[in-house]
């Protein structure tokens, strides 16, 4: 039983991977933003925080999923 | 952690309300409204100086009108004064020529007056002269010789 | 190990009843209200000291930071409402400031009430009447219910969704970040007891958490914002 809870916990936590991939791909749409405007950084540099903290959320949804797994299971 | 429980929500709404009271009451009021009576203050004193601005400009408008007054009063007085001292002047000379005139005049005339008196005068010693001349001649010569002696003596008396 | 490991990050990760209410059958009073009671005490102390003698001239330092916070916050908040949504500004620095330093109290070794599902439950719910409430206030009725049905009348029971899944995601994400940066930190303190932790600290406890209530506000002002349009 523990067993197939870990698993399930572990399978909740690869929402991380989605997370992962949108705020590498945010990042270098910032990168080349900054590279072409440079005088617009500190703009940028807010927007793509405020959208990594926004594009984190999934993962925090799959982290928050696996606790309750572990937890309540 | 996960449970969820009715009265702990109800505590949180509360206790967010009251921190929301309290802070309009201890930090946005006050402060929004000592921003304002700033900018009011702020406000008072530019349309003070503004006013001030305007009165100084319309002062300075009214000082540069009285100082062109000034100017064109002190060039009429003065081509005033010019004129006047010019007539006065030509007045002066006038007088003084007719002075001189009359000066001139009254010397030639004088002169004139002691030419005719010293004219008249010889004349008169002329006249005695010949009267003498002539009786000294009648007394003392014949008739031709009376003649040469006496206009010799006549020329000689008038030569002297 | 691994045992001791999951009982002590489940004692800390349990809110625990501090004392009970003897009404209703008993009030359970949790730690996280307690630890609200702190910071709301801290939040209305401090600004009650900042905004004694205020004055118009001569300002002292005391005054010129307060202003200060209060020009920023204002400006800040009051850009992402828009110009029809300003009178919900003070709300929403209050829920800023609030839950900023409910993030960074757990430095100061308390818990942190936003760790608690209740708490971030309870600013989703009040979130989402504060928006749906400026909707009505701004459209009337009619016009507000009839904003269910926009654009197309096929998205509406989508768009009944939203009110759901708008307050769970908020509250959700506020408390899985917490929550996440504090198990985080606890597996890092006892993998590495020492320095490590402090610059990690310094991001997952001081950065995320007051990045986390920016986004809580920040979206919460997107969706007044459009609900007021």
């Amino acid at each position: 039983m523990s067993t197939l809870i870990a698993i399930g916990a572990g399978i909740a936590v690869l929402t991380g991977l989605g997370a992962g991939i949108g705020i590498g791909i945010a990042t270098g749409k910032a990168c080349e933003a900054t590279a072409r405007q440079p005088e617009a950084d500190g703009k940028i540099t807010k927007n793509l925080i405020l959208g990594c903290a926004l594009a984190e959320a999934t993962a925090i949804y799959g982290f928050v999923i696996a606790l309750m797994v572990i937890v309540m299971l | 952690m996960i449970s969820i429980d009715f009265w702990n929500i109800g505590f949180t709404v509360i206790n967010l309300l009251i921190l929301f009271v309290a802070f309009r009451i201890f930090f946005f009021k006050p402060i929004r409204k000592i921003i304002e009576q700033r900018q009011a203050e702020v406000d008072a004193m530019y349309n003070e100086v503004t006013d001030k601005q305007n009165e100084a400009n319309s002062l300075k408008l009214e000082y540069e009108e009285k100082v062109m007054i000034a100017e064109t009063e002190k060039k009429q007085i003065l081509s005033e004064a010019r004129k006047s001292a010019d007539g006065e002047y030509q007045h002066i000379v006038t007088d003084a020529k007719h002075e001189a005139n009359r000066i001139h005049r009254d010397a030639v005339a004088a002169a004139e007056h002691e030419k005719e008196e010293i004219i008249g005068s010889a004349r008169k010693e002329i006249a005695q002269m010949v009267v003498e001349a002539t009786t000294k001649v009648v007394g003392s010569k014949a008739a031709a010789e009376i003649d040469s002696e006496l206009y010799d003596k006549f020329l000689g008396k008038a030569g002297e | 190990m691994s045992s001791d490991l999951a009982t002590e990050l489940v004692e800390e990760l349990n809110c625990e009843t501090v004392f009970t209410i003897p009404l209703f059958g008993g009030i359970k009073v949790m730690e996280s209200v307690v630890v609200t009671w702190i910071v709301m005490a801290v939040l209305i102390l401090i600004a009650f000291i900042m905004t004694r003698n205020l004055k118009t001239q001569n300002i002292s330092k005391r005054q010129a930071v307060a202003e200060l916070i209060y020009t920023k916050l204002t400006g800040m908040v009051g850009n992402m409402l828009g110009e029809e949504g300003k009178r919900y500004t003070t709300y929403l620095i209050t829920v800023l400031l609030y839950i900023g330093l409910s993030n960074i109290i757990g430095l100061f070794g308390f818990k942190s009430p936003t760790k608690d599902l209740n708490v971030t439950l309870a600013l989703a719910i009040m979130s989402i009447i504060l928006v749906e409430a400026a909707g009505i206030y701004q459209k009337g009725v009619k016009k507000w219910l009839k904003s269910f049905t926009q654009p197309i009348a096929i998205v509406t029971p989508f768009n009944i969704l939203d009110v759901f899944t708008r307050p769970l995601s908020l509250c959700m994400r506020l408390f899985g970040n917490v929550l996440g940066a504090f198990v985080i930190m606890e597996l890092l303190k006892i993998v590495v007891p020492a320095v490590v932790p402090a610059v990690f600290c310094l991001y997952f406890d001081l950065f995320d958490g007051l990045l986390q209530a920016y986004v809580f506000v920040f979206l919460t002002s997107l969706y007044i914002k459009e609900a007021v349009e």
